[in-house]
């Protein structure tokens, strides 16, 4: 009766399905419409804006080599950090703000997975045809019609991908010389592996993840039910209305009062065949729903068609369904999204003030470190400080250099190069100088003070000022010169 | 009746996750740290000569954090794998 082990059967259950292709079936309706014009909207933003010149410049550019990033007529230095901090907590925010409203507008509409799956799905239909062509294809043997149809795919997905890749690296160096490098073969080092490894990025979770980085890899996916509230806005199927589904004409009238035996939804499909992830809305809220309503529009469709009317699958709230009658009003002004709402105002106000109260320039002030004082010729004490001057604005700048705190001591910058009482440092540039503070031995001071090194932009309508603390060193006094 | 078990689907998509996971972090650990340090300056005190482009040194610093979360990650999903008591080892 003993068996060896190996002939034992064994049943072994899989937590992960196979995951079969989605061939999501084209459907035209007004969220379909919407979603195609977000998806021009943002992809055309993205691939024009680093075309954009501003001055001499490009617009928007991430210049990494100088360690400037521009945004038309903003330039951010590594010291403006906090504002991309800031923008970051506004960036979460939005997303709570929106999610508690809206439900999962981002997937469906703005995401830039869902954005280039989009425009990798319309190429796929554009040369192998419908959803039903589509699954033909892809059964048939490879004959050449085949090798022909998938060759050409490959050849339009790669192209887009790789100028994708292109427009990606071109938002960190000039894009125009980068076109030309590219196309001349003359890109190397960094650069082109960017471009490769972007674009491949883009091919490989356009062309083939598709929903299923949505389903495994997206943080997003896992967490947004945390914001949902029983009025956040989803993607429904009304049961009440639909079950029990049955194929076939409905014959029985719609008049209300007469309980008809059948639902209203003639189980057509339609619904399962336009999604991109593949489910089924009618078994209720599921994670892998990202919100784009092509089923609501296949559905209204299929109603109109036979004359029932729309809205079997429509955007509800889960209290919309339990018969709440909620005005709109109501649904929106309620606690987390007023909370949501005030911290999101809070810090963008604060991020705008921040923005416009940051000073044009910045000043580092290092005392020299070889000497605390020296004596000068014509027997003076002198401190002698080195300064870093930022010019974060977009024109030539000229700064003066003034003392507080100190009476009697006078100020000037050594000259090196430049002559006069200014120094120049260009748009964007950072000028090194230094400062020498003089002062005669017999005014009253101290040997370690503090002192304020102040100083003030000439040019510009509105001219910025800075006030650098710093300490000027001088020789205890004879007791002789004190008197 | 045998469900097939599909090993190697299972085992790409652990290794999308952690690619995944592993690129966002590295995304960020690279913004803060060279918001702060100048990777020029860095290569100036390096214990050994070295020469280092800005450019080169922000992909090289991207690419180590990555490789470093990668590694990190996998280990940790991989010990996480071979815990007896944990509901993936049931199911294999």
């Amino acid at each position: 009766m003993t068996k060896p082990v190996d002939q034992i059967p064994v049943e072994t259950v899989s937590l992960y399905e196979k995951t079969e292709k989605i061939y999501p079936r084209e459907i035209k309706g007004k969220f379909q419409t919407l979603r195609n014009i977000s998806v021009y909207a943002l992809l055309g933003l993205y691939y024009i804006l680093p075309w954009l010149q501003w001055g001499d410049r490009q617009a928007v550019l991430f210049d990494l080599p100088a360690r400037k990033f521009h945004i038309f007529f903003l330039t951010f230095w590594p010291q403006d950090f906090f504002f991309l901090t800031l923008l970051l907590i506004m960036a979460g925010l939005s997303l709570f703000f929106f999610t508690a409203i809206a439900g999962r507008v981002w997937c469906g509409y703005a995401c830039p997975q869902t954005v280039w799956t989009e425009v990798f799905i319309w190429m796929e239909r554009w040369i192998e045809g419908t959803r039903a062509q589509q699954m033909k294809l892809s059964k048939s043997p490879w004959n050449a019609e085949k090798i022909r149809k998938r060759i050409t795919k490959q050849v339009l997905w790669i192209s887009f991908a790789l100028f994708t890749g292109l427009t990606f690296v071109g938002y960190f160096q000039p894009i125009q010389e980068l076109f030309i490098e590219f196309f001349n073969f003359e890109l190397d080092g960094w650069a082109l592996f960017w471009v490769f490894f972007y674009g491949f990025a883009t091919y490989g979770n356009a062309g083939f993840m598709r929903e299923q980085v949505c389903q495994y890899m997206c943080p997003y996916a896992r967490f947004q039910s945390a914001m949902f509230d029983k009025d956040t806005l989803i993607v429904a199927y009304d049961q009440q209305r639909g079950e029990p589904r049955a194929k076939g004409k409905r014959t029985q009238s719609k008049d209300t009062s007469q309980p008809t035996a059948l639902g209203d939804c003639v189980d057509c499909g339609i619904c399962v065949q336009v999604c991109p992830t593949g489910i089924d809305i009618r078994n209720g809220l599921q994670y892998e729903c990202i919100a784009c309503a092509a089923c609501i529009d296949g559905c209204n469709q299929v109603m109109d068609k036979i004359g029932l009317p729309q809205g079997l699958i429509k955007y509800s709230t889960e209290s919309q369904d339990q018969g709440s009658e909620k005005t709109l009003k109501e649904t929106l002004l309620r606690p987390r999204v007023i909370i949501y709402g005030v911290l999101l105002s809070i810090v963008f106000i604060g991020f705008i003030t921040a923005l416009s109260q940051r000073s044009n320039f910045q000043v580092d002030v290092l005392r020299d470190r070889n000497a605390l004082y020296r004596w000068s010729a014509n027997n003076e004490i002198e401190n002698v400080y080195q300064v870093k001057v930022m010019n974060k604005s977009q024109q030539t700048q000229h700064y003066s250099v003034q003392l507080e705190g100190l009476l009697g001591a006078k100020v000037n910058w050594v000259k090196k190069n430049q002559q006069g009482n200014s120094r120049e440092v260009r748009a964007g540039e950072i000028g090194e100088f230094s400062v020498i503070v003089t002062l005669s031995p017999q005014a009253n001071y101290n040997p370690s003070q503090s002192v304020n090194l102040v100083f003030a932009e000439l040019d510009g309508t509105e001219p910025d000022t800075i006030i650098e603390e710093t300490r000027f060193w001088a020789p205890a006094k004879q007791p002789s010169t004190t008197q | 009746m045998t469900v097939k078990f599909h090993t190697k689907e299972r085992w790409i998509i652990k290794l999308s996750v952690i690619l995944w996971v592993s690129f966002l972090w590295a995304g960020i650990a690279t913004t803060l740290f060279f918001a702060t340090f100048d990777p020029v300056e860095i290569a100036k005190v390096a214990t050994f000569p070295m020469t280092l482009t800005r450019a080169s040194g922000y992909s090289i610093g991207f690419l180590l954090f990555w490789m470093l979360l990668f590694i990190s990650n996998s280990i940790a999903s991989w010990l996480i794998g071979r815990n007896p008591n944990s509901i993936e080892q049931q199911n294999d």
